[in-house]
């Protein structure tokens, strides 16, 4: 169930161009709050654009944002976590102080911040939302590193004279990418919610390329009279991260399994 | 398979939700087709007194606010429903544009508006007991010509020298003519009002922090305000106007979201609500259970261009974007069809409009509109440009971008909070274009502020010397007959040089439960209280 919805989103938002649905930036003001009709399989919103092809397109944003954030904190907090793992000493203690000044810090304020700055974009959102998710990867690149650290096969490693890069992009990553992974793949749930609310305080994707919480936000206004306008993206991206909760759930016990196996 | 219950109850969940929305777009079909027409005018000036009957004394209003009260320091800039409770005015607006004495008795000029003669009443005491007298007015007067940021200030400036000829009299002297200078003294505080008098005692005991202690000769007396909750006022034993004020209280309560504040009138939280959308107002029209008071106003809802900065600093692209928005499309996805149009500075009804000056405004046509946009570019000039406004005016960003786009605009979105809007964006004449509302009931000061040459709600920095010329005129005459001539060619002018993209009225409105009687007020909102009272 979650597999099947999970992959027709994501095929939906990758072949989006190529699929013949509606141009979601044209507005068509017959259809203006419109609800089910056969032209607009899920209505029309305030400006009577589609609302499935909007849905469709927005996934793209959606997706985008969770994958590209994600994926870069993994990388560099990942990286910077098997630093600390394995050289131990003050370079721990630096990036645990660094760390913990990035948590202390309340993440919305941080990400308004960042787009009065630089702006509100969809680069400048990727780039905010990283940061705020490398010191999670931090520690848990670093707790997964302490473990494989004392294995017998990195001791070989070392003893063979390998150079502590090589030792850990050849011995210690593959083993901290799995729960890395399984991580970062509940956290792209949680970033299309954090997307969602942001581009609701208008701080998102700036218009006219719509996001599921940017359209959440644009019915606002007419929930009263046309809930559906706000309601049908709702309940896509309620789906959507449900079913990415779900599948990183039953991945991470999996990984879990495995490791109690070895 | 130890999943499947499990399966089957998420099946059974979306099942769910997809029929709730199912039922909530048809639904939403059915009401689509209710609401027609643009909103009409109601009781603009309040409801008549005389046929509600013999008022019930007692009684405490709750009143819900769109915003906060920053000060009731006359002095300072806001938007403050309280205030006229606590202080009346000393002259009255008109619904014909002019002043009556209301708190003083009357208000003459000896040589065609140069010298004014100000009559106060006799006994009229201020709550702490002392008397509201010439000097009251002179030492309040005073405040606003020394405080340079006063809203009131460029009106106080003209005045040349005061004094009191007796306890009960003061006489002005002015630069010059000013036959509008007793409107001057009728004005909500948000406008700039000379007429808000404060107690000189309490000034001289609270300085600057009068605006947080403010002692008046209003109906009601300042209780306790507990800021982001609510302001309580007390009925004035000692009040001038015999036998009022009817309420024994008024509390006033903040209600800044739009949605909160029409579920609070709807629900019966509170008695009276000041509306300040579309949205709120259309509702309550059709609530058969509320009771709605509303004028357009003259300007409304409005675009500044800034005459500052390519590319609205040309006529040719200013005509561009007025022609290329579709007022009927924006009705239907903003307005729920009843946008009330604005195709001049005055409204319809206002002696000062004329048919010709909206017959002569662009009307939407999206060719017109590529021509002079092409013929620009030809030029050397680039159309695109940013639009910056609120982030509750996103849905109308939106509409915006997608109209220019459809004329060939590629238009950069960005929205602000209210507070670093007002300052960094308008006030600071940082902006391309963006949006703004403002309503004014007498065109002195309103047309002024917002169209003279250095006007303090000029934010797009127009400017035409004809226009200054004969907005000065129409200030200084006493005559009736030059004065609407003067601001007739003001109008016309205008719409010429598209100032501004007019597109709506406002919707500045009262919205009462229907046992509140005696409404007072003026189309900007601002309340007279002493003859409100309840029905119940």
């Amino acid at each position: 169930m979650a597999w099947t919805w999970l992959g027709a989103v994501v095929l939906a938002a990758v072949f989006a161009p190529l699929l013949p649905l509606w141009d979601p930036a044209v507005p068509d003001y017959t259809a203006v709050f419109s609800g089910i009709t056969p032209q607009h399989w899920l209505g029309g919103d305030t400006l009577g654009r589609d609302t499935f092809s909007r849905v469709v397109y927005g996934a793209r944003a959606s997706l985008l944002v969770g994958i590209c954030a994600v994926g870069l904190g993994a990388l560099v907090g990942g990286f910077l976590g098997m630093l600390a793992g394995y050289f131990g000493g003050r370079t721990e203690r630096v990036l645990a102080l660094v760390t913990d000044v990035v948590l202390a810090f309340p993440g919305l304020v941080f990400i308004i911040a960042i787009v009065a700055i630089l702006g509100s974009s969809l680069s400048n959102l990727i780039l905010g939302l990283a940061i705020l998710s490398v010191p999670t990867f931090i520690r848990l690149a670093r707790a997964a590193t302490l473990v494989v650290a004392q294995r017998e096969f990195v001791l070989a490693a070392r003893a063979y004279g390998c150079s502590p890069i090589r030792i850990i992009t050849r011995e210690i990553a593959p083993n901290v990418v799995l729960p890395v992974a399984a991580y970062g793949f509940i956290m792209i749930g949680v970033f299309i919610v954090v997307e969602g609310s942001l581009s609701f305080l208008g701080l998102g994707i700036p218009p006219p390329t719509p996001s599921w919480g940017g359209m959440i936000a644009g019915g606002r206004a007419e929930l009263l009279n046309y809930p559906h306008i706000s309601l049908f993206p709702a309940a896509v991206m309620f789906l959507t991260v449900l079913s990415i909760n779900y599948i990183g759930e039953r991945t991470r016990k999996q990984f879990e399994v495995k490791e109690s196996n070895l | 398979m130890r999943l499947r219950p499990r399966t089957s109850r998420i099946v059974a969940g979306v099942a769910l939700v997809c029929c709730a929305l199912l039922v909530g777009a048809c639904g939403a079909a059915d009401r689509a087709a209710v609401a027609e027409g643009a909103l009409q005018e109601r009781d603009p000036y309040g409801g008549d007194l005389a046929a509600e009957g013999a008022p019930k004394p007692g009684g405490t209003l709750l009143l819900g606010m769109d915003r906060e009260i920053v000060s009731f320091d006359p002095t300072v800039q806001n938007s403050n429903m309280a205030a006229p409770a606590v202080y009346d005015s000393l002259m009255k607006l008109t619904p014909d544009g002019k002043a009556e004495p209301y708190l003083a008795q009357s208000m003459e000029t000896t040589d065609g508006g140069t010298t004014w003669v100000l009559t106060l009443r006799p006994g009229v005491t201020f709550s702490d007991g002392t008397p509201l007298d010439a000097n009251a007015v002179i030492v309040n007067t005073q405040r606003h010509i020394d405080t340079v940021s006063s809203p009131a200030h460029p009106f106080a400036e003209r005045i040349t020298s005061m004094r009191a000829v007796d306890p009960l009299t003061v006489e002005f002297v002015l630069d010059g003519p000013f036959g509008d200078f007793p409107v001057v003294f009728g004005q909500p505080i948000t406008y700039g009002s000379l007429g808000l008098i404060v107690s000189p005692a309490a000034l001289q005991q609270y300085g600057d922090d009068i605006g947080r202690h403010p002692v008046g000769a209003g109906p009601f007396t300042f209780t306790e305000w507990v800021p982001d909750s609510r302001t309580v006022l007390t009925k004035n034993p000692s009040y001038w106007q015999e036998g009022m004020p009817y309420l024994d209280g008024l509390e006033f309560r903040p209600l800044p979201d739009t949605e909160t504040r029409y579920a609070s009138i709807e629900n019966g939280d509170v008695d009276v609500v000041f509306g300040g959308y579309n949205q709120e107002l259309v509702r309550a029209s059709q609530n058969p259970n509320l009771r709605i008071y509303y004028g357009p106003g003259n300007a409304g809802e409005y675009l500044y261009f800034n005459f500052n900065k390519a590319p609205f600093d040309d006529r040719r692209m200013r005509e561009a974007l007025i022609s290329s928005l579709d007022l009927n499309a924006l009705a239907a996805s903003q307005y729920s069809g009843r946008l009330v149009s604005a195709t001049s500075l005055f409204t319809e009804s206002s002696p000062y409009h004329t048919a010709a000056a909206s017959d002569a405004w662009p009307r939407y046509d999206p060719e017109r509109a590529r021509g002079l946009i092409e013929e620009y570019r030809a030029g050397g000039g680039d159309p695109d440009f940013t639009f910056k406004t609120t982030q509750t005016r996103v849905p109308f960003g939106e509409f915006l971008q997608a109209q220019m786009a459809a004329v060939g605009i590629d238009v950069q979105l960005q929205f602000y909070d209210l507070a670093q809007y007002s300052s960094s964006v308008v006030q600071s004449n940082d902006f391309q274009l963006t949006t703004w509302i403002s309503a004014f009931d007498t065109p002195f000061p309103g047309a002024s502020r917002l169209l003279h040459s250095g006007g303090n709600t000029n934010y797009g920095k127009y400017s035409n010397p004809q226009v200054d010329a004969l907005l000065d005129e129409a200030a200084t005459t006493s005559d009736p007959a030059v004065r609407t001539n003067a601001y007739q060619q003001v109008e016309w002018l205008v719409g010429q040089d598209l100032a501004m993209a007019w597109f709506s009225r406002s919707y500045l409105s009262t919205i009462t439960k229907p046992e509140v009687k005696g409404i007072d007020r003026y189309v900007s909102r601002d309340m007279f209280y002493a003859t409100t009272w309840l029905d119940r």
